[in-house]
């Protein structure tokens, strides 16, 4: 019954944008009705999740055969699964929602409905990544993952940036599906059917197991963005729509996440390297990403380095977990997979919340550059509190939920430096400072988001002339940071759904102690966060109660001069050059523009702009080079018919001698 | 018998080094229509005793290469009023040389090709190489569209020769639509000669690239 309401959902989840293809292109039906589709199939979708954990004793399942000459229709739910699923309906739905005020078919009549299409076709493939437990099904739902973001993300198919991104995103896609198809077709070999996520037999330092293991990492991490492999992400979040932004931030890297997690559960002990590899990529990523994040001057760009980051922390957390299984800690896996996993849902409450709102500001001043705004807290201000919820939550700031997360993490591997003697595992701790730095970073990163973007004066007319979003964009952005509060105050909420997800990764992480609970006294937590936000809200409170006897109105950071202008302010490359400054071996900046020297200089103009290192200076030149390279063999095709006769002669020759030989 | 082949298939081979070395278009075709003829006769020989259908095999076959064929190419060489030189993109003694070359290369790598059964001469394998040699030579080192037909046609001798070896299975019915093949492909071909030569006043094959794109 369980997966009847899932598949039935996923059905509904596919088709809920093909109304929309049978009216008119100025029909705003359409859209509601898709909106109406989604919305009841995330209700179906945790109605069965509900049911399954309320009620159900054994995990569900279905497996029917099909006509196809591989695999079959084998789909199942199990609280790992339920982990993922959740975000994917919550986000889906709201996006929808948010996507009725941010692309309305009445202004985007070209592309509307091809987007909701997407929308709907996507949500659905993800649906099916989590619950199939067939290869030859989880590699057709990845497709339809890839090829639907795809679109996604070029829906302004008239602007360049949109397409660019989507080719880059397109060729990531693939080389994504190639490494999979490669890891599923060792998986075969090794259990002789295409049934998925099963405990293998084989010894995991097998060269089979460290296959396996390798093209997941590579075929997952594409998608999840690791950082060597994450070259598609920024340029692809920064220019879909910002409601897919969130969608694919939020949910679809933790598509990537949910592969390494699976994979990496299918040997009872894997090797400590896998685990301390996933702990280095993990702490490399999460740095990376933040301080790539820092220097950009384009928000949403800025967002998605940030998901680079938290992607980073995660991937943290599943690898501390690997190790623990591997020694045999329980400890470390109920930290490190616990603190993962709900770091997972954390991030995706709170980046689509930072998304929809820097949506609403793209929308209001139709600029993605920092630099362009300043002061627009006063003309929105409904989206620069929700947006502050978001930026406290996603720097792990207490009371909010990605405080509690990233302490797991943190607990996990401070507790690597306490391991009994022989292990050598100590340096698992310097992951801790790591984590710290990115934390430090992210802080840095966000202040100058936030405050460059609502705080001072407008910077230009765009920043200016700023209005409110209505109604239907700020409602779901209510939701979510809502949702950040509660899971801020009350971690325990999640607890019981964490513990069988533990339990589904590896049953022996109960055997010292009998909960997640006992480590982590998540009660008294919720105690001292629900006091620090209370004293926090007497204080904000306080302010607000005095403020009327000591109001001044004056230009914001006016610094009591008396005729300040915008230009006075800190721009936002600025307000980090010190930080960039620092990281410049990581970051290379491409600085133009001259050097101010001397008093009273002539007007001079300077700029600086961080190209993505790993794309844009290694990625691309190589590609050319390979381009340049293909070009040279170019003569070979002379379209004279005498010369591909000749090759003929010549391959013949060859090949009667080599035969021969 | 045997005597009778291999001093055939010598011939054969001659033919190859005369039309690599022949720079007037008339003896090129005769060449290819002599030799022709002659390996037209060999399945008479070689087979055991003569029934009608081999018979028939073989007269359509002189009646093709050995007339209808020349009869076209001599045409389409009138019509067209193209020079009756041979223009080689290497020269004629080169060439030569190089199916000289290729010649003893047959030979060499003949003697190592593993062959079921026993063929009835010992010179039909390197003869039959040779001669799809000569016609890859004749493609690639002229330049006329005219010789390229020719090429063609000795390339398909080669293939004729090497068929030799499977006579027992391969039934004259698919040797007979082989050749009727060919027969199409040059009477199209040498339409085709006769409607560029009008639109375009030139033959040259290199001139084609023109066309590309």
């Amino acid at each position: 019954m369980v997966m009847d309401l899932i598949v039935l959902a996923t059905l509904l989840a596919a088709g809920s944008g093909v109304p929309g293809l049978l009216m008119s292109r100025r029909s705003s039906v359409g859209e509601w009705i898709a909106v109406g589709l989604i919305v009841t199939a995330a209700l179906m979708g945790f109605g069965a999740i509900g049911y399954q954990l309320a009620f159900a004793t054994a995990p569900a399942g279905l497996s029917e055969p099909w006509s196809l000459p591989w695999g079959r229709f084998a789909i199942g739910l199990n609280a790992i699964g339920m982990v993922f699923l959740t975000p994917i309906l919550c986000i889906a739905s709201l996006g929808a929602i948010y996507g009725l005020a941010y692309w309305p078919q009445a202004f985007h009549r070209r592309n509307g409905r091809k987007l909701r299409l997407c929308w709907g076709l996507l949500t659905a493939a993800m649906m099916m990544i989590v619950v199939a437990r067939d290869a030859v099904l989880f590699l057709m739902a990845w497709e339809v993952m890839g090829l639907a973001t795809f679109f996604l993300i070029s829906t302004k198919d008239d602007d360049v940036g949109a397409t660019d991104s989507g080719w880059i995103y397109l060729v990531a896609a693939h080389v994504s599906v190639l490494a999979l198809m490669g890891m599923f077709a060792l998986l075969r070999v090794a259990t002789g059917s295409f049934a998925l996520w099963s405990v293998l037999p084989t010894s995991s330092s097998s060269v089979l197991a460290t296959g396996i293991f390798i093209l997941g990492v590579l075929g997952f991490g594409l998608k999840a963005g690791f950082m060597p492999l994450h070259v598609w992400l920024p340029g692809a979040h920064a220019n879909a729509p910002s409601h897919v932004s969130a969608f694919l931030s939020g949910v679809g890297l933790a598509m990537g996440v949910f592969g390494v997690v699976m994979v990496s559960a299918q040997w009872a002990t894997p090797p400590i390297w896998w685990g301390g590899l996933l702990v280095v990529l993990g702490a490399g990523t999460s740095l990376g990403g933040i301080i790539f994040a820092m220097a950009q001057s384009d928000y949403k760009r800025l967002l998605a380095y940030s998901s680079v980051e938290n992607i980073g922390i995660v991937l943290m957390g599943i690898g501390l977990a690997v190790v623990g299984r591997a020694v045999g800690q329980p400890l470390w896996i109920l930290l490190g997979l616990g603190g993962a996993l709900l770091h997972i849902l954390n991030h995706s409450l709170f980046k689509p919340l930072l998304f929809f709102g820097a949506g609403n500001v793209l929308h209001a001043t139709g600029t993605r550059e920092i630099q362009m705004l300043g002061g627009i807290a006063h003309r929105m201000p409904r989206t620069a509190g929700l947006m502050a919820i978001g930026s406290a939550a996603i720097c792990g700031l207490p009371p909010l939920n990605g405080f509690i997360s990233e302490w797991m993490i943190y607990l996990g591997l401070f507790n690597c430096a306490v391991v009994p003697a022989g292990l050598r595992l100590t340096w698992l701790t310097l992951a801790a400072p790591a984590l710290a730095v990115a934390g430090a970073l992210a802080l840095a990163a966000f202040v100058k988001l936030f405050g460059m973007t609502f705080l001072g004066l407008p910077r230009s007319l765009h920043a200016a002339e700023a209005h409110e979003a209505g109604i239907l964009a700020i409602a779901p952005m209510w939701v979510l940071a809502f949702g950040c509060v509660v899971l801020g105050l009350a971690p325990v909420l999640v607890l019981g759904l964490l513990e069988r997800a533990i339990a589904r990764w590896d049953a022996a992480a109960f055997v010292q102690r009998p909960s997640l609970a006992a480590v982590e006294p998540l009660q008294k937590m919720s105690l001292i966060l629900g006091g620090l936000a209370a004293a926090l809200l007497l204080g904000v409170w306080l302010v607000y109660r005095i403020r009327p006897r000591m109001a001044v109105v004056n230009a914001t950071w006016g610094c009591g001069y008396g005729a300040p202008t915008s230009r006075m302010q800190y721009s936002g490359g600025s307000f980090v050059r010190m930080l960039t400054d620092a990281y410049r071996a990581i970051l290379w900046p491409r600085r133009s523009g001259a050097n101010v020297i001397g008093f009273a200089p002539e007007a001079a103009s300077a700029s600086v702009e961080f190209p993505d290192t790993v794309l844009d200076r290694g990625l691309l030149p190589g590609l050319r080079m390979v381009g340049w390279l293909a070009g040279r063999a170019r003569p070979l095709q002379s379209q004279a018919v005498g010369r591909y006769l000749l090759y003929v002669l010549v391959a013949l020759v060859v090949l009667l001698v080599t035969a021969v030989w | 018998m045997t005597g009778t082949i291999n001093s055939l298939l010598v011939v054969v081979l001659l033919v190859n080094l005369f039309m690599l070395g022949a720079s007037r278009m008339r003896g090129l075709i005769h060449a290819a229509a002599a030799q022709g003829v002659i390996l037209s006769f060999m399945p008479l020989l070689l087979a055991a005793r003569l029934d009608w259908i081999a018979v028939v095999v073989a007269s359509v076959t002189i009646g093709l290469k050995g007339l209808i064929i020349p009869r076209i190419l001599h045409k389409a060489l009138r019509d067209a009023k193209i020079k009756r030189e041979v223009e080689p993109m290497i020269g004629f003694l080169p060439t030569m040389l190089l199916g000289a070359l290729g010649t003893v290369l047959s030979l060499v790598l003949a003697a190592h090709l593993p062959v079921v059964g026993h063929p009835v001469s010992n010179l039909v394998i390197p003869v039959s190489l040779s001669t799809i040699l000569t016609g890859f030579l004749l493609l690639t080192t002229r330049v006329k569209a005219i010789t390229q037909v020719i090429g063609y046609l000795i390339l398909e001798n080669g293939i004729y020769i090497f068929g030799m070896l499977l006579l027992a299975a391969v039934p004259f019915l698919v040797e007979l639509g082989i050749l009727l093949d060919l027969f199409v492909g040059i009477f199209v071909v040498s339409i085709i000669i006769h409607h560029i030569n009008q639109t375009f006043s030139s033959m040259d094959t290199r001139q084609l690239t023109a066309l590309r794109e």
